[in-house]
């Protein structure tokens, strides 16, 4: 391996690094949304009363334990 | 169609066309004690169809992807995660879209009409307007989808510096005309019910 292709090598991993960084940045940013999610459905169901609140909220921490469960796949995978 | 409002104690919830005449178990937080909910109103079911035909296009997507390879020059791992973020922005979506749909709603009730706006994520509108504060109830319908599955807007113009009123796509909006005018006809002169 000479010299060049080392260095292609290294700044193919460098590249990977980035994106792995910004796809985690994108998830952290994408757990306050669904935090935000859980909020408004709370403000929503304090708002009006239907019958279908308690599964709205079920579903909205469902979505949030999700988006942890996939941040701690990405840092693992990535 | 079925009679319209009977009288406030007609209990029994009636769907008429997407709407819901007397819902059982419906409160809200400026509720009086007294107060009842005649009618409750959303956008026609049939307005949320652009939305969920994009729902259905995000869900396919990624399988199309297996013929159209555009992903390949991507490591394994990062496809990988690519269609997992991919089908959780798409349960973003449907949720956000379902939730906008769902929670915004129009009452009537015996004393007067509410209109409940959410938007965007943590924005909070809500105007109402006693029925003896109502002047004047306008119909815009148009275009053939509306025609054809009758719905259209309500717009209820009140006295004085009240906001004036919209009921967005509702369904079958004639009938809502009516049940808001018979509610106004039973306040007795000078104060609600």
């Amino acid at each position: 391996m000479n010299s060049n292709d080392f260095l292609t090598m290294f700044l193919n991993a460098q590249i990977w690094l980035v994106v792995k960084l910004f796809v985690i940045l994108a998830l952290l940013i994408y757990l306050i949304f669904a935090i935000v999610i859980i909020r408004q459905v709370d403000l929503m169901t304090k708002a009006i009363n239907f019958s279908l609140d308690g599964i709205l909220k079920i579903i909205a921490v469902i979505h949030f334990v999700g988006a942890i469960v996939i941040f701690l796949v990405a840092l693992i995978v990535l | 169609m079925p009679d319209v409002y009977v009288a406030p104690q007609a209990k029994l919830p009636i769907r008429v066309d997407n709407l819901t005449l007397n819902p059982i178990g419906l409160n809200f937080e400026t509720r009086d004690d007294t107060e009842e909910v005649v009618l409750l109103l959303r956008r026609h079911v049939i307005t949320n169809i652009p939305w969920i035909i994009i729902a259905i296009i995000m869900l396919f997507a990624p399988l199309v992807l297996s013929f159209f390879p555009l992903l390949s020059f991507l490591p394994l791992r990062f496809q990988f995660m690519a269609t997992i973020i991919w089908y959780l922005l798409t349960t973003a979506f449907i949720f956000e879209n379902f939730l906008s749909w769902y929670f915004n709603v129009y009452l009537v009730t015996n004393e007067r009409i509410i209109d409940y706006d959410f938007f965007n994520l943590l924005y909070k509108n809500t105007s109402d307007a006693e029925l003896n504060k109502i002047q004047d109830i306008n119909v815009q319908m148009g275009g053939l989808s509306q025609t054809l599955f009758n719905y259209g807007t309500v717009l209820i113009e009140t006295a004085g510096e009240i906001p004036n009123l919209e009921f967005d796509l509702v369904p079958n909006p004639a009938y809502v005309v009516k049940v808001i005018r018979e509610l106004e006809d039973q306040i007795p002169p000078g104060g609600n019910l």
